[in-house]
């Protein structure tokens, strides 16, 4: 029978091997990030919904020309690009020296695909209407051509900076099915793992061609709960969480973690439905005085500095002047004046108050609780519903949902890009109102930056009261990232928003 | 044509009501009676506007903690909102919920199972194959997706639970319908003359209902807890109109900094749930002609 002291040198050299073992197993999650997510939308990868999943498909690919910062751009998969003077056509140089992850190389054959015309059905919401715009585009040597029907502002802002580009031959040798199944694309990481509605695991793009990233995997998971995000982040379960708004931010600051909030400012903003029915139903919401009255109910500052934690402020303009700072102080809100609102609805013919139905999306149900209970105060009363951020879009994009009012939480329009809000044949209209028609149809004659300005602030912005939809709060950002103490540097992630291999882990 | 009686066709025991009413639990129903009357009478107890949003007084503290005060003896929401407030009106939907649930559980429970079980044959086939069905279905899944299609509201609530819950009544009264249909009273009316409807009305409804009252009371905490759970998952009674389950809701973001935001309305849940069960079990007990504490 062997004797403790035959079975110590063996039981010692397993522990050493054991352990050694564990090593290299330490160094790889040491360069793992977790993230914990609210949704990841529809997890498709074509077709692309960039409304709902664009972390994804931000993330397995790139776009010809990056969105930095708000409407700064840099060359991504183009090299450069050019406008013709009358806006209507775009040229793109296309990089030579970009992978896809299969190895293939990148082409103009590829971006030409991607943006091509019989592809609109595969972009949803504002992204299809403006594929939609697009007459042809063709690939010639390393440039790509594009051809739209009509001018449209902020066409690479809005559009084009935020559609991965998506690979040809592979597409068509594997089909949508095998695509969704194992999908490719030039990004940072590549996708190894994805089991829907609960994880998608990416690992570093080795040759990726804006550099290794420096984090090795990439953990999606699905954590709807805020207060699971948070609990997660704090026991270092997630390293990022995501996404942070409202509430959540509050919650984050009480405990000390860090917020990072990025991207183009949003607002929320009341629209009406009847705006979007074929059939031209008088509505009190076309008159002025009612919608001025809704706004000046709303203690909208006190609302912000609420649930926002300080950090936005009521809405002044539904439309600000493009490369005007968002807070900008010289744009003043309608004031908080419950005795005026009730006297405008009086004036409108409304003393004795009137009904609405309201719809709002879940996320700002705060928000919603809050209009109904001011709305109470001057006689409105409003039936609440609540329905999912993505069903409520997908159903204001269809036009089936009934009501009166909705409350959307959208990116702030700015300038005479905003016209494409205002456009009847689009098929997304949200601010669309007969008395701004006119303008719509001189603001987008004028192709020249420097000329849309001087127009807007002289002859659109003193009109903005005229357009339906009343605007609640400036909410300042799209999206907040709640960090985890392994995150060591996050300033180019926070940039670069979504742009996860600029991020730097302990 | 003379009314025919038989003396047997209910059996009761002289002095049963009192010495069941002795073992009566007084703490559940006590809780049952004070959630029925913060039902009744919200409107005139209830400190504040369950609505009213205070956007100075987000996050107060109960009137015992640091911070707190008597404005708001249970604490505020994240609105400003008084708690005490909301729970006293939330007692009004689950009480109507519950109340307008088991009341028409029981009517249609009862009617297809005394149908059911009298008729017997296709008739019997159909309408239990149909409660089978609804005993089969996932509630909460279909719960959910119905409310999905058609939208929150407390009616679209009370027809859901209702529709989703009067096959387990059915199958246990349409039971005792068919011992009852062979019994020699039955039996006896139908010598002399008395049509099936009457029979069911006047000779087997009578015998069914202590069962009827036992398992549709038992029943009234699981209809509490389903429009909680409902409403905790966003699809029963919309905001802003108050309810125990969007109350817990309304707290879980902040359960570990305002953790009286879901605590009390989860505590009043458990109490209200547990008290309704305990008086179903009671009421089993003294309607049990078999039962040993009688």
């Amino acid at each position: 029978m062997a004797s403790l002291r035959d079975l110590t040198k063996p039981l010692l050299a397993a522990a050493i091997a054991a352990g050694a073992s564990l090593v290299p197993w330490a160094a790889a999650a040491q360069s793992r990030i977790t993230i914990a997510i609210n949704t990841l939308g529809p997890e498709t990868w074509w077709p692309q919904d960039i409304a709902n999943n664009k972390y994804l498909t931000g993330t397995i690919g790139d776009p010809l020309v990056r969105l930095v910062s708000p409407y700064k751009l840099e060359p991504a998969l183009a090299s450069s690009w050019k406008v013709s003077d009358d806006g209507l056509t775009y040229e793109f140089t296309i990089r030579n020296d970009v992978l896809f992850h299969d190895g293939s190389k990148l082409t103009a054959e590829d971006a030409a695909f991607t943006f091509a015309p019989e592809n609109a059905q595969n972009y949803v919401g504002f992204s299809r209407m403006k594929n939609g715009n697009i007459v042809s585009v063709e690939a010639q040597g390393d440039r790509v051509i594009m051809k739209l029907k009509e001018a449209i502002p902020f066409m690479i802002d809005g559009y084009i900076s935020r559609i991965s580009i998506r690979p040809k031959a592979y597409l068509q040798r594997v089909g949508v099915e095998g695509f969704n199944k194992q999908p490719i694309g030039t990004g940072p990481f590549k996708v190894v793992e994805h089991v829907k509605s609960q994880h998608v695991k990416m690992v570093a793009n080795d040759n990726y061609f804006g550099g290794r990233p420096k984090v090795d995997e990439l953990i999606w998971r699905v954590v709807p709960e805020p207060a699971t995000r948070l609990a997660m982040l704090r026991n270092g379960e997630a390293d990022v969480t995501y996404n942070e708004l409202g509430a959540s931010t509050g919650e984050l600051q009480r405990y000390g973690m860090r917020a990072v909030s990025f991207g183009l400012p949003r607002q929320s903003v009341l629209v009406f439905n009847h705006l979007l029915r074929k059939e031209n139903l008088p509505s009190r919401f076309a008159d002025v005085r009612v919608r001025r009255a809704l706004t000046m109910a709303i203690d909208r500052e006190a609302v912000a500095n609420a649930i926002y934690f300080g950090k936005d402020r009521a809405a002044a303009l539904l439309i600000m002047p493009r490369d005007t700072p968002s807070l900008d102080p010289k744009y003043r809100p309608l004031a908080y004046d419950p005795v005026r609102a009730k006297a405008l609805l009086a004036e409108a013919g409304l003393s004795g108050g009137f009904k609405v139905d309201l719809y709002a999306p879940n996320n700002l149900k705060d928000l919603a609780v809050l209009m109904v209970s001011y709305w109470q105060r001057i006689g409105i009363d409003a039936k609440l519903s609540l329905l999912d951020p993505a069903s409520l879009n997908n159903a204001w994009f269809n036009r089936t949902l009934s009501g009166d009012a909705i409350i959307l939480s959208q990116i702030l329009a700015n300038g005479v890009a905003s016209l494409v809000y205002l456009d009847p044949a689009a098929q997304v209209v949200t601010y669309y109102s007969p008395e701004t028609d006119a303008l719509r149809v001189a603001g987008t004659a004028i192709v020249d930056p420097a000329r849309q300005d001087e127009w807007f602030l002289k002859v659109f912005a003193p009109k903005l009261d005229q357009l339906y939809p009343v605007p609640v709060i400036l909410e300042g950002r799209d999206g907040v990232f709640g960090l985890g103490q392994r995150v060591k540097d996050w300033s180019k992630f926070e940039l670069h928003a979504m742009g996860f291999q600029w991020l730097t882990p302990q | 044509m003379a009314e025919v009686s038989f003396p047997h066709a209910q059996e009761r025991r002289p002095g049963r009501g009192f010495a069941a009413l002795r073992r009566l639990p007084l703490l559940s129903g006590a809780i049952i009676a004070a959630a029925l009357l913060a039902a009744l009478l919200a409107p005139w107890i209830a400190p504040y506007d369950p609505a009213a949003v205070d956007l100075l007084r987000r996050f107060a503290p109960p009137a015992w903690m640091d911070g707190g005060s008597s404005l708001h003896i249970l604490g505020s929401d994240d609105l400003g909102r008084d708690v005490l407030s909301r729970l006293i009106w939330g007692a009004r939907v689950s009480m109507l919920v519950a109340v307008a649930c088991v009341v028409s559980d029981a009517i249609l429970g009862t009617a297809i199972g005394i149908v059911a079980g009298y008729c017997g044959g296709r008739v019997d086939s159909v309408l239990m194959r149909l409660a089978d069905i609804l005993l089969a279905l996932p509630y909460l899944l279909i719960a959910l997706v119905v409310v999905s299609a058609v939208g929150a509201s407390l009616s679209n609530v009370i027809v859901i639970i209702v529709v989703l819950r009067w096959a387990a009544l059915s199958r246990i009264v349409r039971g005792e319908t068919m011992m009852l249909k062979q019994r020699e009273f039955v039996a006896l009316a139908k010598v002399a003359g008395i049509g099936p409807v009457r029979i069911m009305w006047r000779h087997i409804l009578p015998n069914v209902m202590n069962s009827v009252v036992v398992v549709s009371t038992l029943g009234v905490g699981a209809v509490i807890l389903f429009e909680s759970v409902l409403s905790f998952l966003g699809v029963g009674v919309p905001p802003p109109t108050p309810s125990w389950g969007g109350m817990v809701a309304d707290g879980r973001n902040y359960l570990t900094s305002a953790w009286w935001v879901s605590l009390f309305p989860g505590l009043v849940i458990t109490a209200v749930c547990l008290a309704a069960n305990l008086c179903g079990d009671w009421l089993r007990e003294a309607m049990d002609p078999k039962s040993n504490r009688r």
